[in-house]
């Protein structure tokens, strides 16, 4: 168990998770939980505290969405910008950036033309890559 | 294609093969990382094919279709003219993949070059809910489908 024990060890940078640590060296639940365990209790890893602006946006990106969806539908974007940003339980304030494409993705279903609709999804992407890629 | 189509695709981390395919199943192009098992290649296209001509037998015209797993996800987007299939990690959103090649189906519509070269490439669909394509297993199992539908 010692070589997997170092290779753990090798690859905590303050960035991976548990999870792509275990995948990246092909560990079982059982052998993660183990090793993961025992390099904590003996406290040679800790848990990292992620800050805030690591997983959210300003929302000034969400202007500038809700800006591109305006000059395709008018006033009433703002109206169903607000109503998606309820559907996804989100604040304009605190809000998460894997949550770009799906905040996307909806409101594209708000646009009836499908050009307007390809339109909004190109400028969206290119505003929200980034963030995301 | 996918450099040309789908060019953010590959630096979605998580994201682990693209593949295009023609109708018949031959394969347009692909990316994958370095140490994914191509050779599953044909049997993803044969299953995604499949899967849009069941949709379509039982009256459900897909267009995509997304099925997960405990390693990962399975995306498959079926176009008029390829079929598109993108193999992730769970933590990839499948909102993201379906915006990246919605873009990028906006962007083969308008290139007459793209249209082109794949026109030459592909050889036409092909029904791959034929017997030839099945076991008797999914043979037995579209023909009670098919007295399901036709029993009033």
């Amino acid at each position: 168990m010692l070589h997997l024990e170092w290779a753990v060890v090798t690859q905590l940078d303050g960035e991976k998770t548990v999870a792509e640590i275990a995948d990246i060296l092909a560990l079982s639940e059982e052998e993660s939980q183990q090793i993961f365990s025992k390099l904590f209790e003996e406290g040679l890893l800790e848990l990292v505290t992620i800050s805030p602006d690591y997983l959210f946006i300003s929302s000034e990106v969400l202007d500038e969405i809700e800006y591109e969806l305006k000059v395709l539908l008018g006033p009433i974007a703002s109206i169903l910008f607000e109503d998606v940003l309820n559907e996804l339980g989100k604040s304009r304030d605190k809000f998460d950036k894997m949550s770009l494409p799906i905040l996307v993705d909806l409101l594209t279903t708000q646009i009836s033309d499908p050009r307007k609709q390809e339109e909004f999804q190109k400028v969206s992407l290119n505003k929200i890559k980034p963030y995301i890629l | 294609m996918i450099s040309e189509l789908f060019p953010d695709l590959p630096q979605v981390e998580g994201v682990e093969l693209i593949t295009i395919y023609g109708l018949d199943n031959e394969i347009l192009d692909s990316w994958s990382q370095p140490h994914f098992n191509r050779q599953i290649l044909p049997d993803l296209g044969l299953n995604g094919f499949q899967i849009f001509s069941l949709g379509e037998r039982v009256k459900q015209s897909l267009s995509e279709v997304v099925l997960t797993h405990e390693k990962g996800q399975i995306y498959y987007r079926r176009h008029r003219d390829f079929m598109v299939v993108v193999i992730s990690k769970l933590k990839v959103d499948a909102a993201l993949i379906r915006l990246i090649i919605n873009v990028g189906l906006g962007e083969y519509e308008k290139s007459k070059k793209i249209q082109k070269s794949l026109k030459k490439m592909s050889r036409g669909a092909v029904n791959f809910l034929d017997n030839k394509y099945l076991d008797d297993l999914e043979a037995e199992f579209l023909e009670k489908l098919k007295h399901q539908s036709e029993t009033p």
